[in-house]
């Protein structure tokens, strides 16, 4: 009989390897605390090291993002002065919708600037090559922070923090598959839940009536109560209301904070009247 | 030194490397994986068994730096060593082009391949068509960073290498 190959001979350790990584799996995925803070706890060794290493490396990041990615900002900076000519057209027409949106979040008298924040810089997109819709942003938990906590820029809505280490925190944005927010759309007072579609936008398919009439523009903000999410903070503007669905109504959602090219954001703590 | 701690060393550096240059330094938003090319070089180096431990343990790095839950990466990792380890027995051609070629499509299958298990775990949130080109670039950019830390792993496993075996032949 002839020997076994090396394959063969290496079936045994292969298949007590895969058994125990099917174990991890199914442990972490249920929800493992310990396995959650040893990972936790690698992240936050290999930290101090990321930060010094960021640092000194920042100046030849720089001039890596500008080789890189020369085309993209040739492009944008195209889009940027289209839109400047097309603003500086409109200014009155937004001079208008401006005083309008002011009535509109006076009437429901948003808080939002009331909002005790932390101011975070974006770091970049966390370690792999499959952080789609995530971002890494320089504060954890030593700073206060902890999972689910709303971030924001000044224009709304970014979306929340879903891994807190200590130093570092990842951003799932508000346009990630798995994030959802309760929402309500300021002038017909509908509610509902609304979903990141893992493109530009949102879409609100949950909650809101087949016979509500919603005007495209409709600003739409959070609906707080039960949600993670402090009430009132402007998440975007409708730009498919769907008026003319017979079963089932989905919503499109613009997004008021821009989510590329973002460079700081806030991380809500609370609202200072709970604090 | 010995193998183990060796192999411990070049793995923790691995995962240094990863975690700090290879993702401040993406190209078209791909970033090197260190930790899938030194598996890979483990099981063609060190053979199919070392491979897939080696590559059991890198995985777990790998979930702890993207924040994946453990075992996700091992379910690609260490068969991709013991494959790579198998295939590298009946390699018959052995010009450097081949084993470049073969080095860039195991990187390339085992990132598409930890992808596509990251989506039917839910842990992925990316299209299929961006997940191949996410893939075939980290497989070109590892192939670049691959001859130094090929060097490191042929110094991890040079204490389990068997020596020179000199023959003698007694005297009469």
């Amino acid at each position: 009989m002839a020997a076994p190959g090396p394959a063969e001979r290496s079936r045994p350790t292969l298949l007590i390897l895969l058994a125990a990584a099917l174990t991890l799996l199914t442990l972490q995925v249920r929800g493992a605390e310990p396995l959650d803070a040893f990972q936790q706890g690698i992240r936050d060794i290999i930290g101090p090291v990321r930060t010094i290493v960021d640092k000194s490396t920042d100046p030849i990041q720089s001039v890596w993002s500008g080789i890189v990615h020369y085309s993209e900002l040739e492009e944008e900076n195209e889009r940027l002065a289209k839109e400047l000519a097309e603003v500086r057209g409109e200014v009155l027409s937004e001079e208008a919708d401006r005083e309008l949106l002011e009535r509109l979040l006076g009437e429901i008298n948003i808080p939002y600037a009331d909002l005790e924040t932390v101011l975070a810089r974006i770091l970049g997109t966390p370690p792999g090559n499959f952080g789609s819709h995530l971002v890494e942003i320089d504060k954890g938990s030593d700073d206060g922070l902890s999972d689910g906590m709303a971030v924001v820029t000044g224009a709304g809505l970014v979306g929340r923090l879903e891994q807190v280490d200590r130093e570092r925190s990842v951003v799932i944005l508000a346009t990630h598959p798995d994030f959802s927010v309760g929402v309500r759309l300021v002038e017909s007072q509908d509610e509902g839940l609304a979903k990141g579609t893992g493109g530009y936008e949102m879409r609100l398919e949950d909650g809101v009536r087949l016979d509500a009439v919603i005007a495209e523009d409709e600003i739409v903000i959070t609906s707080g109560g039960r949600s993670r999410f402090p009430a009132d903070i402007p998440v975007g503007k409708v730009t498919d209301p769907d008026n003319f669905a017979e079963y089932e109504r989905t919503i499109k959602i613009e997004l008021a904070a821009s989510l590329e090219n973002l460079s700081f954001v806030n991380v809500v703590m609370g609202s200072k009247e709970n604090s | 030194m010995t193998t183990r701690i060796r192999s411990f060393v070049v793995l923790v550096t691995a995962a240094l490397l990863q975690a700090t240059i290879f993702s401040e330094f993406r190209f078209l938003g791909a970033s090197a994986e260190i930790l899938l090319l030194v598996t890979v070089l483990a099981g063609y180096h060190g053979g199919p068994d070392h491979g897939a431990i080696f590559g059991f343990f890198a995985s777990l790095l790998q979930d702890a730096l993207t924040g994946a839950p453990f075992g996700l990466h091992a379910m690609v990792y260490s068969p991709l060593a013991v494959g790579v380890s198998s295939l590298e027995d009946r390699l018959v051609e052995s010009r450097p082009i081949v084993y470049g070629i073969g080095l860039v499509l195991a990187v390339i299958i085992g990132t598409s391949l930890a992808g596509f298990t990251g989506l039917l775990f839910g842990q992925t949130a990316i299209t299929n068509v961006l997940l191949i080109k996410k893939s075939i670039i980290a497989g070109l950019t590892t192939a670049i960073v691959a001859a130094p830390i090929n060097k490191s792993i042929q110094w991890s496993l040079s204490m389990s290498n068997p020596g020179v075996v000199e023959l003698r032949i007694p005297e009469k």
